[in-house]
């Protein structure tokens, strides 16, 4: 066989052909990404440092041998900066995604004093009383105001007869039933005690981030650390007791979890700058993954994500978020259990433990 | 015209061929998470790119699939000492996407370098001068590779067809253990 024959049988033999691949204007995927790669501030010197000395003595050389002219097209030609090997994570399809809800925070545009969100939290709630054991599906309506002018956050949990309360099966809706059919109740023995926390089941230590975003780093990577340091100093009941506390146990799950509560409709508005380092610091936090799927639970076009977390108290979750296809807005989070641990082993893989979900949200100029 | 626009107008030219690079080399979720790292970084080198930023996106692409196999190699070897026992080594996903089985065969008896280069000229459809720079050698260093490559895959090819069963090479060629570190 001719060399030249064996060339062309591996140039047929070509798995991918350039003009099967889709026009780039009308491919959503690579308008996403370069929406996404032009969101990123560049350049990044203290990571990448571009610019050698080396370099500069072989620019010099050139430019007394050739004149001025020749130089520079040497230079762009044969001098250019050699492709440095990636040093940290900034890749991947949620990386592109959380990076384009990042360009969106930063260009909304809040018309009106007043910010109202509404909405509902659902959580499975286990519950063993007079020998009834059971396992229900707890659902009450959540509204936050919050006032621009005045910083006044107002969140509401509608409880008492606010709540729906659905027993997962035949055999929980039985023992409910024997249970006295209890609605929510602050004390545990009276009725179902339901969590108003924004919690869900965190699985590490209840270390809340209560810090200022205004006051992180714009670095994703240096205002996670931040984040963790605070949580670490500040964070959590034993350092407010004056005692050591330290940093989360899952420290990117914890990220994830943290980042997303800001990030609610529920909670108290960041500015969109805000908003946006919030979303480049999800962005950079390593195991976040795209879910199948363009909708969110109430089927309106959003794209999601999850990130797994793997406990003792609570075994595997995959805590999951949509945000809006064409906004900054979390439209719903849900901690999905994949594998049940010690504190959640009465549910089956699967089921949602915990759900927000916002069913309205924006500014306006009314309170 | 601004960065942006400059950017855009690179990425419009490139993207399919950047693209179509990754895919041929690695599976096609992959493909995309290379392509995004390689465009972010030429958003941030811009300004020292080349005039023909092509071969510098290639070159690019496959430091992030070196990386890439290098951490998939790691795994594997921790996976090893975990297991007590050898992991399945990682195929060679350009040779594995070739459907002539002679072919495919021929090819998994070069060295990795040898293969690349022959990619690099037959499916890529770069000329030396540009196929040099992105495996970051010289030109006649390429020339003399590709030179030596397709007589190899000439001779292998002819014995592939001479023999009605798909030549049987030692599984370290075969499955990319030891090429795939050449890459």
């Amino acid at each position: 066989m001719q060399e030249q024959d064996a060339i062309a049988r591996l140039a047929a033999a070509d798995p991918v052909r350039e003009v099967d691949l889709a026009d780039v204007r009308s491919d959503p995927v690579a308008s996403a990404l370069l929406r996404s790669v032009l969101a990123e501030p560049r350049p990044i010197a203290r990571r990448f440092p571009v610019i050698r000395r080396h370099h500069h003595r072989r620019r010099l050389v050139s430019i007394g041998v050739t004149g001025a002219v020749a130089a520079a097209v040497l230079i762009a030609v044969h001098d250019a900066t050699p492709p440095p090997e990636p040093t940290f994570i900034a890749t991947g399809s949620a990386h592109t995604v959380l990076l384009s809800a990042a360009a969106r925070a930063e260009h909304a545009v809040a018309q009106g004093n007043y910010w109202t969100a509404q909405g509902e939290i659902t959580e499975l709630i286990h519950r063993d009383h007079d020998g009834n054991a059971y396992t229900v599906q707890v659902t009450h309506p959540t509204k936050t105001d919050y006032d621009r002018k005045t910083g006044g956050l107002n969140t509401t949990h509608y409880l008492g007869d606010a709540i729906k309360v659905q027993p997962l099966n035949p055999a929980d809706a039985a023992a409910y039933r024997r249970d006295g059919s209890p609605g929510s109740d602050e004390n545990p023995d009276e009725g179902l005690s339901v969590d108003t926390g924004q919690q869900g089941p965190a699985s590490t230590d209840q270390l809340i981030f209560e810090g200022k975003v205004s006051e992180l780093p714009s670095d994703p990577v240096e205002m996670g650390e931040a984040m963790l340091d605070w949580v670490a100093g500040k964070g959590g009941w034993l350092s407010k007791l004056g005692l050591t506390s330290s940093r989360p146990e899952h420290p990117e799950a914890w990220l994830f979890r943290e980042g997303t509560k800001e990030l609610s409709a529920f909670a108290r508005p960041d500015q969109p700058s805000e908003r946006a380092k919030l979303y480049r610091m999800l962005a950079v936090i390593p195991g976040v993954r795209v879910l199948e799927g363009d909708r969110d639970p109430l089927d309106r076009p959003a794209v999601s994500l999850a990130l797994t977390e793997t406990t003792k108290k609570f075994g595997t979750v995959e805590w999951q978020l949509y945000i809006d296809s064409s906004s900054d807005l979390l439209l719903a989070t849900k901690a999905v259990v994949v594998k049940p641990g010690k504190d959640n082993a009465f549910l089956a893989p699967g089921a949602v433990q915990y759900s927000e979900i916002v069913r309205s949200a924006g500014w306006s100029n009314k309170p | 015209m601004t960065e942006e626009e400059q950017f855009t107008l690179l990425f419009r030219r490139n993207y399919p061929r950047v693209l179509a690079f990754a895919s041929r080399r690695t599976e096609e979720s992959r493909a995309h998470d290379v392509v995004a790292e390689t465009f972010a970084t030429a958003w941030r080198h811009l300004g020292q790119l080349p005039e023909d930023p092509l071969p510098w996106l290639y070159r690019t692409a496959r430091n992030c699939l070196s990386n890439d196999y290098r951490g998939t190699r790691r795994q594997s070897r921790l996976a090893d000492r975990l297991a007590g026992h050898r992991a399945e080594p990682v195929p060679d996903h350009a040779v594995q996407v070739v459907e002539d089985a002679r072919l495919r065969s021929a090819l998994a008896g070069l060295s990795g370098s040898d293969r690349e280069a022959l990619f690099l000229v037959a499916w890529e459809g770069l000329d030396q001068t540009a196929a040099a720079l992105v495996l970051d050698c010289s030109v006649p260093a390429f020339k003399a590779r590709v030179h030596r490559a397709r007589k190899r895959l000439a001779r292998l090819l002819v014995e592939a067809d001479a023999d009605a069963q798909p030549i049987q090479l030692p599984d370290r060629l075969l499955a990319g253990d030891r090429v795939r570190e050449e890459f």
